[in-house]
This record gives C-alpha cells, structure tokens and sequence, in this order.
C-alpha cells in the first residue's frame, strides 16, 4: 500500500516534485563544486606555497645553440671537465638550490607501449620508429631530473618508492620512477632496457608516481608527470674511456647546465646567490651560460596565489548564502507540497490509518527525491564534470542532514497539528 | 449500550479566549439507533459528531463503548478505535481525487490488511448495494455531488462499522439525490447499521427514529419515534 500511495503522490506532484528535485540537484553540484573549488584551491596553494612562496626563482641557459660556438667548444680538451666542474659548483650551492630537468626521450624496443607514451604524441606529431643497429625502437616520453629537483618538487610515490641520493650515483642498472598512467604496463621490480642518447641503459622500475604528480617546467606551472618515464640525472665522476662515452657524457652535462637557481626572494641572498655563481663559473672556467632573470611566471603564480587565497572568504561567503537560501527554497516548497497534501494524510487518518504511516510516507516521498537528485549529482560531478571524488563523500552528510531535517519538520508538524484532526474547519464549532 | 457520553465538556480556543462548544453532553447509543442531532450552524453538533467518531479529544467525561472506558486514547488508539468500529461520511466527502470510485471506497480495508480477495469481494458488495458498480472505474472528479455521496457511503460501510457517524448528509444536493441518499440510509438501517447523523434539515431528522436537539452547548432529551 505504501508503494502504491507513493506512486500516486509523485503523479498528483509530479511538477513540484520535479522543481524540488532539480532544486536540490542543483545545490548539490553547487555544494560539490565550490567545495572541490575550495579543496583543490587549498592543496593547490599549499604545494604552491611550499614550492615558490618566499622564494625567487631564476633560470639559466647554455650559450652554446649556435652549432658553431658548440662545435668551438666540444673541441677544447677540457670542455668536459669545465662542465662537470661548473655543474658541481652548481649543485652543492650554499646560497641557492640548483634544479635541472630536460625532457630527452628514451627508446625502447617494446612497440607495445600505447601511444600516448610516445615522444610527440601529445603535439599531434606522428609516432615514428626509430632504427637503430636493425633494432626497431619507439621514442618513448622521459623527463631527467637530478636530486635537488626531486626533492624541491616533493616527488612522492603511490607505489614502490622514490630516489634516494645513492640513486644519483652512477651504477650498473639506473633506477627509473613511472607515472600514474604506467600502472597497466610495468610493475615495480620490472628490467627495462633502454637506448639514451644512443647508450644501452639497464633499467629497473623502482616505483610509481602519485596520480597527477606535476612539476614546473617549461613555463609550464603544472607539468604532469603521468605519462612519464623519470630519470636521475646522474653524476659521471669517473672520466670517459672512449670517445662515444665522453660524446655521451657531454651531452648529459649540456642537459644538466640548463637549469633553475632558487633562493630566497630578498635582496641579501639573491645578492649572495649571483656573488656564488660568478665563483663558481671562475673555479670551473666557464662562462658559457646566460642568467634569464627571475621567473616572471612565478611571479605571476603567486600573485595568482595572494589573489585567490584573499577570495576564498569571499566564495565561501557565496557558498553560504547560496546554501542557506537554497534550503530555505527547498524547505518552503516541500512545506508548501505538505500543506497540500495534509486533506490526503487527514482522509488516511480518518480511515483509521496510523500516525507512523504518515510519517513513513512523508519520509519516504522526501528521501526518494532526495536520493535521486543524489545519484544525478553524483553522475554530474564524477562523470560529466570529472569533479573530485572526496566532495562527494561530504555530499553524502548533506543529504543525511536533509533527509533528518525535513522529516523532524514534517513529523513534528504532524504531531503538532494533528492532535484534533481537522475535517471541515468552518464547521469546527 | 453500544456507546455512552457522560458530562463530555469541550472548549476551543480561540486566541486569547476559550469557548465552550459542548457542556455537560450526555447522549446514548444503542445498537440499530436511526439518530439526528439536529443544531443550527455553529451549535456545536460536528464537534460532537466528530468526539464520537474520536476524530477530537474532549476536555472531559467519559465515554463508553460497549461497557468499556475510551475516555482517553493516544492518537493511535483512536485511530485504531476508528478503523475497527466508526465509519465517517464527511460533508465534503473527502474522496481521494486521484483515483477512481472503486479505489476510493477500498481505502479503508487497506488500513485492515485484509487479503486481496477479501477486499474485492466486500467492496463489490458496497458497488452493487449503491448502484455504483458501473462507476467503479469512473474517476471522481468525473461524478455528479449524488453519486460523490454514495462514493463517501460506501467508503463509510465497505468495513461494516459498529456506527456510521454522517456530517449533514444533504447540505449541497439536489432534492432527487437527497432523497436517494436518504434513502439508502434508510436501507441500511434496516439492515441494522447504527447511524448518527448531524443535521439541521428537518427531512433528514424526520426519517430517523431518535431526535437529540443541541443548544448552547447543551444536548436535549431525545425525542423518540
């Protein structure tokens, strides 16, 4: 019987149902999306934070894109050792951090490997083979990226572990870290042989990065790791035996010399940090870089950063409101839809129906409306908006609140109304 | 016996001020009485038909049915009380216009949780006893005051009620339906349906065999035929 009065409940109401439903559909996304907003804006700001608040951040390039002055220099004697000497200097710093990343592919003979991994793929350009010694190979996205930049990005893994500092040493077979979208691929332990700038490398997987790990690079603020093979750039001491080895590690030490320099943003240690580099380029006699400046999209990060944190209380303000004019909305039309229905619930109850059968309806009529525009936001927000998956879960305490809410208002008007019941109020006396 | 009322008192208020609607009422029903309570508009007599059918509470007194005290129930008390031994024809009927006269007059063996057949088969009694089996499907909305009438009838006594307790029968229909209604109160009467019905038509009382006068908020001696 109680299915059978719902359903008619629905059809004598279906449009206000169908107002209240979407009302509260749309306060839910609404609920969902400015608290993602307001989550994402929180752990954005505090990577932001950790990475460039306080800090100044300037890059450094080679002078050496010329092919000329590049080949004028490669054939000194020394050029290696003037790398690796200014790269060193560069690296153990006092007064400021020095990053390096480049984004060399790798090739692996694997055809395998879906596109998307490929050097390229996502710019639209084609994914060609590479054949190198009869072997097919296929250029596989990479990004190197030494200890300092490991650490200052807080790199962590969702799988396995990430580089510690014997990592950077060099050694037999060079430990690699994967991004998310590798999961379905390779597993920790996995050997991996690679060619790197023409050398056969022996890999092993030692683990897999957090889904949507990011990094800044190439101006780009959020530079997502997932299809990514990582690196470690590392530190050759030994000197080269042949002159491939000695191509090769120059080639590496030209990756590694383009870099960033971050220090803390006030006069006194970028001073420091210039006075350092010059000495560093004095002991290792080399001055083929050129100093860019400070970052002006970080700059612009953290204005970014200042602007929206001193807005969050401003879009929580409009979230409030938004809610608390929200209920009131839904709770005035639900009260509406029960005034509307208390001729119903009073011919039930004259018909000897019991109170709690009232109240199970009443319950039932809110929670179903209620759960249905649930299950649309949640469709809304994890399939159509792809919006977090944490609000949801908040959601879900919303709804419980509703739910309680409009039954306590709705049984308690009935207890409180129905003491006599009233059949013909102008014949009440 | 089948219901008492002794010294039931009953005052609404109203604001700042209490009104007494019933004073000191003493009423008696036995079973297979035909009663009017007649009154002028405002006099008090659907207040007293409604602590009959325990719709209301009273202030005080004391009610008796069949010997036993139902002075004061809890909501679900007469609720019960009312499913089992009232049945209820209300001035404006209160049919469910959202279903259709069949639906309407199943209503309370719903609330009995009786089985299906068993439903069908009294309420088919109910359509056939009131002429109405051709309406059964019929919504309503779609039907003349009369034929409401006899809907609301039928509703009343499909669960066979010790007391079928009707507010002013007649208020709002045509003298042909008036009559037929009359009429099938008359019938059910002689099937040995205890009725009390409010009124201030003279028709009305002039067919029942027990007349009670309310003024005042005082209940005459009955004028018995």
């Amino acid at each position: 019987m109680l299915i059978k009065e719902l359903i008619l409940f629905y059809k004598r109401n279906l449009n206000i149902c169908l107002f209240v439903y979407i009302q509260i559909t749309i306060f839910m996304v609404l609920i969902g999306t400015f608290y993602s907003f307001i989550y994402d804006l929180d752990f954005e700001n505090s990577d932001m934070k950790k990475m460039y608040e306080d800090n100044a951040i300037y890059q450094m390039i080679d002078n050496y894109v010329d092919g000329n002055e590049f080949n004028k220099f490669v054939v000194q004697k020394d050029s290696l050792s003037k790398l690796k000497n200014f790269y060193n200097g560069l690296e153990n710093a006092e007064s400021f951090h020095y990053i390096t990343i480049a984004n060399q592919h790798l090739l692996i003979t694997d055809q395998s490997i879906p596109d998307k991994f490929a050097y390229g793929y996502a710019n639209g350009m084609e994914v060609p083979s590479v054949n190198v010694d009869n072997k097919v190979y296929k250029p596989i996205k990479s990004l190197q990226i030494n200890l300092n930049g490991a650490k200052f990005f807080n790199l962590k893994a969702a799988e396995g572990k990430v580089w510690n500092e014997e990592d950077f040493v060099i050694q037999n077979t060079m430990p690699i870290i994967l991004g998310d979208s590798y999961h379905d691929i390779y597993k920790v332990g996995d050997k991996l042989h690679i060619k790197y700038l023409e050398k056969d490398i022996n890999c092993i997987v030692i683990g897999f990065l957090e889904k949507n790990s990011k990094i800044f690079y190439q101006n780009n603020l959020e530079f997502y790791l997932d299809d990514y093979i990582l690196m470690p750039m590392w530190n050759y001491i030994m000197q080269p035996q042949s002159e491939f080895e000695a191509r090769y590690q120059m080639m590496n030490y030209f990756n590694m010399i383009n870099g960033y320099l971050v220090t803390k943003n006030n006069k006194n240690d970028i001073n420091r940090m210039m006075q350092e580099l010059e000495s560093i380029s004095k002991d290792a006699s080399f001055d083929g870089y050129t100093f860019i400046g400070y970052n002006p999209h970080v700059k612009k990060y953290q204005d970014i950063s200042v602007i929206l944190q001193e807005n969050k209380n401003l879009i929580k303000i409009i979230l409030t409101m938004s809610c608390i004019l929200n209920i009131i909305l839904i709770l005035f039309i639900s009260y509406l839809q029960y005034k509307n229905e208390r001729y119903y619930y009073n011919v039930f109850l004259i018909q000897g129906a019991k109170k709690s059968f009232i109240i199970t309806l009443k319950f039932l009529e809110i929670m179903l409306i209620v759960l249905a525009a649930f299950l649309t936001q949640l469709y809304i927000l994890n399939h159509l908006l792809k919006i977090g998956e944490f609000a949801t879960y908040i959601k879900a305490g919303y709804i419980g609140v509703f739910v309680i809410l409009s039954y306590v208002i709705f049984g308690t008007n009935l207890l409180l109304n129905n003491k006599e019941l009233k059949i013909d109020k102008e014949e009440e006396v | 016996m089948l219901l008492k009322l002794q010294h039931i008192q009953k005052s609404f208020i109203n604001g700042r001020t209490k009104r007494a609607v019933l004073n000191d009422i003493n009423m008696e029903i036995s079973k297979g009485d035909y009663i009017a309570i007649m009154g002028r508009s405002g006099s008090g007599k659907s207040t007293l038909l409604n602590i009959l059918g325990t719709l209301i509470p009273y202030d005080k007194g004391t009610m008796i049915y069949n010997n036993q005290k139902v002075t004061q129930l809890s909501f679900d008390q007469r609720s019960e009380f009312r499913k089992r031994h009232i049945g209820f024809v209300t001035q404006q009927f209160h049919l469910l216009h959202d279903r259709n006269v069949y639906e309407n007059i199943k209503l309370p063996l719903n609330f009995m949780k009786l089985e299906k057949d068993k439903i069908k088969k009294e309420v088919n009694k109910v359509l056939e006893m009131l002429d109405l089996e051709s309406f059964q499907k019929v919504s309503i909305s779609k039907l003349s005051g009369g034929e409401q009438q006899r809907v609301a009838i039928g509703r009343a006594i499909v669960k066979k009620p010790d007391i079928l307790l009707v507010d002013e029968p007649t208020g709002s229909l045509d003298e042909e339906s008036e009559k037929s209604i009359l009429d099938i109160f008359d019938m059910l009467h002689s099937q040995g349906t205890t009725i009390v019905i409010v009124t201030h038509n003279t028709a009305v009382s002039e067919r029942c065999d027990k007349n009670y006068f309310l003024k005042g908020g005082k209940l005459s001696a009955p004028i018995i035929y």
